[in-house]
């Protein structure tokens, strides 16, 4: 089983206020994080929790490396305003699926682990597709998103 | 054994004080009571033990946000760290391992005004081979695999002012030479940082970021200017021989991008020799 840090998500301390859970798990820069990055810590950390086969098909946890590359993509590719919020997949083998739906289209984006992510898009109103692989570079996934 | 590329510049005295190699991977299931066995790994060569916080775990990556370098994310933990940054120091305490669970770290350090740069590719062997025994040592405990997901390398140059002048640093970085000043004004200290993307095929892997301000040598008390050029990015793959071809081209586009930014006359002191 992946290690996974003592936060205070991993206590009992259930009468914490929400600000004060994110802000002992990350800190964030308040004039700059994107409210998409600030939801998407608030909502999904409990992914970081998530046990051996908690799918009950032998699922694996979630690495916090992984975790936190999913958390720096979103900080890279969210702007504010923004009206499409994301939704965080786990995937069975530990990967983490970030999802982004509206009515223009879709953006599914797989996180394998750190440095390794594919792509899937489909604009709604043209039908056009497209898919593929990547590392670091996050720049075509900006583009996509403003579409949406 | 590694070998230096013949194309590079190279100086008989560089001003460097400090040369970092260092990996970053998934962490690792280590626990405080692993400390004691893979400090036995190295004990020979590194007797002296310490304690550190943590670095965070960071990704070079690329988008169009203005400022790409100072992330606003960072991971913190709520209660004492199951495990912290161990430093394992040799005897003459120049040579340094850094462990931590997501990290490996091979630092050389001169403590001593006198001492010669022992070179790049003689550091990158120390690394290549401790890393390899800690691998092994982790594997044995039971720890899992090392996955690394980052790699890279930094030089810190001391570059000795002729002069005590903490402000005109043109006669050393050639980058400040450009600036003109109005009259009566006078420059009193310099410091600057930026980042340079590299590029493969057009498309970014790996950012070599420069940072220079005034310091005072810890050896002689003489005032300078520290001159540090750090290479960072993901490896091909998530071996040590990727993350060591990553380290490779970081070192040729450090050193090329030293030789670059500082002056001739530095280089004739330096005793540039190609």
């Amino acid at each position: 089983m992946n290690a996974v840090p003592k936060t205070i998500f991993n206590n009992e301390h259930q009468d914490v206020s929400a600000k004060q859970n994110y802000e002992n798990i990350f800190s964030l820069g308040s004039d700059r994080s994107p409210s998409c990055l600030r939801d998407a810590i608030l909502k999904y950390n409990s992914l970081l929790k998530l046990p051996e086969n908690w799918d009950g098909h032998c699922g694996k946890s979630i690495s916090v490396g992984t975790f936190l590359f999913a958390m720096k993509m979103l900080e890279d590719i969210c702007s504010d305003p923004q009206d499409v919020k994301p939704q965080l997949v786990p995937l069975s083998y530990g990967g983490i699926q970030l999802e982004f739906h509206s009515e223009r289209g879709d953006l599914e984006i797989e996180i394998e682990r750190q440095n390794r992510f594919n792509v899937y898009f489909e604009d709604a109103r043209t039908q056009e597709e497209c898919e593929f692989a990547g590392r670091n570079d996050f720049r075509e996934i900006e583009a996509l998103l403003r579409r949406l | 054994m590694h070998s230096r590329p013949t194309d590079l510049p190279d100086f008989t005295n560089p001003p460097l004080v400090e040369v970092v190699l260092g990996v970053q991977f998934s962490a690792l299931p280590m626990k405080v009571i692993h400390a004691g066995p893979i400090h036995e790994t190295f004990c020979d060569r590194y007797p002296f033990f310490e304690e550190n916080a943590p670095l965070n775990h960071v990704f070079e990556t690329f988008s169009s946000k203005v400022n790409p370098n100072s992330t606003s994310l960072k991971f913190d933990l709520l209660e004492k760290p199951d495990f912290p940054r161990l430093w394992l120091s040799s005897k003459e305490k120049s040579s340094l391992i850094q462990i931590q669970t997501d990290r490996f770290i091979q630092n050389w350090r001169k403590t001593d005004h006198e001492q010669d740069y022992p070179r790049y590719e003689n550091i990158l062997d120390e690394f290549s081979e401790n890393f390899r025994a800690f691998s092994e040592k982790v594997s044995k405990l039971g720890l899992g695999k090392v996955e690394i997901d980052q790699s890279e390398i930094t030089y810190v140059n001391f570059i000795e002012f002729t002069d005590h002048n903490f402000g005109d640093v043109s006669k050393y970085i050639n980058m400040f030479r450009e600036i003109s000043l109005a009259d009566g004004l006078k420059p009193e200290r310099t410091s600057a940082s930026f980042s340079m993307v590299a590029h493969k095929e057009n498309t970014p892997y790996a950012r070599l970021h420069v940072n220079t301000s005034p310091m005072i040598s810890r050896f002689s008390n003489q005032v300078g200017q520290k001159f540090e050029l750090t290479f960072r990015g993901a490896p091909e793959g998530e071996d040590i021989e990727s993350a060591i071809s990553l380290m490779n081209d970081g070192r040729s586009k450090i050193v090329n991008s030293f030789s670059t930014l500082t002056t001739a006359s530095m280089h004739e002191m330096w005793g540039r020799k190609s």
